[in-house]
């Protein structure tokens, strides 16, 4: 171990603690206690107001669809363009340079671009589904689809993340083992589900859980094409703790909601910093 | 490698599939930005048309576009920098020293990241007030450190570990100081690295748009801020002009981000994985 003198490792980490104390630490005590402290002291009240909120169990449930849904798509997704390159020699690395493209997108733009192309009467979706005769949904601005697109708009952003992870996952894995199983005659399938996925379980664990953190404080892609609309139809907790902030000037009810993404995030934060930290040390 | 030619066909005809729907909507924003205000609301769409480069001189030449590209240029690099000088030596202490408390002040870091970043906006923005930090690039450069720190720690602590620790044991032995050997043997050595760390954070500043929407207004404007709000009014949206300042501000990255590629699951995975 080097770095033996203390002094001149607690001088190296003290501007990082004080910047977590003013930018992270600190506020969240503020938050903590404009959630729990009311006119009278101690109190529940402000859990009370977020709960009465109209439509909260409406944004409860879309947040819950809307994080589980985008991660498995993209999950999935991203493991299918992974996988599928395991069979190819010839194009790999343009393929696998194309796939990463949205990574780079700001959201913002991605989000409006696809407004563009869903636009119910205008956009280029719905012209190239009339052609087949189909007549094209409202999207963003339909109630019953609202939430479906910012989730395919999601899953196109972040595909790309999940599909780069599992695909370095891949390529990592180690030939003289794979050669074995196939002289042994493991067909594909064998390959796949008996040695593959066993031994890319903690890149597809880090990788979900990754995933699932982004899904679930996802505010860009919404804000930007529907802001939580039409009504509430694709208002998440996340959306729904804005507006209360900075529409209604309720800062205590966006400060309850606060606590309650805290405690999710706290709970799966956990296993990151485990999965982190062994395999670093 | 020896897969049946069905598996392949099957493999490719995905991999071109999900290409195409990947690319989609890049190649219309290429398409709509060529376009005249005319075309770009034709319905039914126009596939072909004569193209014209009038939306990009028309954004380039817009004080607005200007100034959010030089705002959102100032504060990502401000804040990456801010990052590397405080998070690199940091990272370091956490390869290299067994100070008490360091894995759990990393955690902490990393909570950074995976905060809703609405639970601490509120407070943020009163301490801003007093400060007189709102609307200012100073401030959101302040809270863009919080955005790209757990990145830079983590990823830099990975690049880190790889090093040889011996060559830093050497230098010890021969008498050089902590700071010496941090600043003249481990920074050059980590250099390709730092690099690679600052390049991917200032990708997560430059397209960060929570804290920009809420820390500043009128004065600061980043991109990401004026996208949302400059070409999308309420009864038209300008999807010409749009499209060309989108692909104007997502190029550079892009092309940060291919040149990256070989590091970009180490970024990704804050360095879990590599």
């Amino acid at each position: 171990m080097l770095l033996r003198n203390p002094k001149f490792a607690y001088a190296l980490t003290l501007p990082v603690t004080i910047i977590l104390l003013a930018l992270l630490i600190y506020p969240l005590f503020v938050t903590l206690k404009s959630a729990f402290w009311g006119d009278n002291g101690l109190t529940l009240s402000h859990f009370a107001d977020m709960v009465a909120i109209d439509g909260f169990w409406t944004v409860c449930r879309n947040t819950i669809v809307f994080t589980a849904g985008s991660t498995l798509a993209s999950m999935f997704l991203g493991f299918l363009f992974a996988y599928s390159l395991e069979f190819v020699t010839l194009g790999r690395r343009f393929f696998a340079s194309i796939l990463i493209i949205p990574l780079a997108m700001m959201p913002v733009i991605s989000s409006l671009t696809f407004n563009m192309m869903m636009n119910p009467a205008l956009g280029v979706v719905n012209a190239l589904l009339k052609e087949v005769g189909i007549r094209g949904p409202l999207w963003a601005t339909g109630t019953p689809t609202a939430l479906l697109t910012v989730m395919m708009v999601d899953v196109w952003q972040w595909t790309p993340f999940c599909f780069a992870i599992l695909h370095a996952g891949f390529r990592s894995l180690p030939s003289d083992v794979m050669e074995a199983a196939r002289i042994d005659g493991a067909n594909t399938r064998q390959e796949l589900f008996k040695i593959s996925l066993p031994l890319l379980r903690n890149v597809l664990l880090v990788t979900l859980v990754f995933r699932f953190m982004e899904a679930f404080k996802t505010f860009d892609v919404i804000y930007v094409m529907t802001q939580g609309g039409p009504g509430r139809a694709s208002e998440t907790m996340v959306i729904r703790a804005y507006k209360e902030a900075f529409q209604f000037f309720k800062p205590e009810t966006a400060a309850a909601i606060g606590v309650v993404l805290l405690v999710v995030t706290l709970i799966s934060t956990r296993p990151i910093g485990r999965a982190l930290l062994k395999a670093t040390t | 490698m020896k897969y049946s030619p069905l598996a392949r066909l099957v493999a490719y005809t995905w991999l071109i599939v999900g290409n195409l729907i990947i690319l989609a909507p890049i190649g219309w924003m290429i398409l709509q930005s060529l376009k005249g205000k005319i075309d770009t609301i034709a319905f039914p769409p126009k596939f072909i048309f004569s193209p014209t480069l009038v939306n990009f001189y028309d954004v380039l030449a817009s004080q607005g576009f200007r100034q959010a590209m030089l705002d959102s240029t100032l504060i990502a690099s401000g804040s990456v920098l801010i990052g590397m000088v405080v998070g690199v030596p940091f990272a370091y202490v956490l390869s290299r020293s067994s100070m008490p408390g360091r894995f759990e002040l990393a955690e902490f870091i990393l909570s950074t990241k995976m905060l809703p970043a609405i639970v601490v906006v509120v407070p943020l923005l009163q301490i801003y007030k007093s400060l007189g930090l709102l609307d200012t690039r100073l401030g959101l450069v302040i809270a863009h450190v919080l955005v790209v720190l757990a990145l830079i720690v983590w990823v830099t602590r990975s690049f880190i570990d790889a090093l040889p620790v011996e060559i830093e044991e050497a230098a010890y032995v021969d008498g050089a100081s902590g700071l010496r050997t941090l600043l003249q043997i481990v920074l050059p050595s980590a250099a390709p690295g730092l690099v690679t760390v600052a390049a991917l954070a200032f990708i997560l500043s430059w397209n960060e748009l929570f804290f920009s929407i809420t820390l500043t207004g009128t004065q600061v404007r980043t991109l990401p801020v004026y996208m949302g709000t400059e070409y999308v009014g309420f009864l038209a949206v300008d999807w010409g002009r749009l499209s060309a300042a989108g692909l104007l501000a997502t190029l550079p990255v892009v092309i940060l981000v291919l040149v990256l590629q070989k590091y970009l699951v180490r970024g990704l995975s804050l360095g879990a994985l590599r």
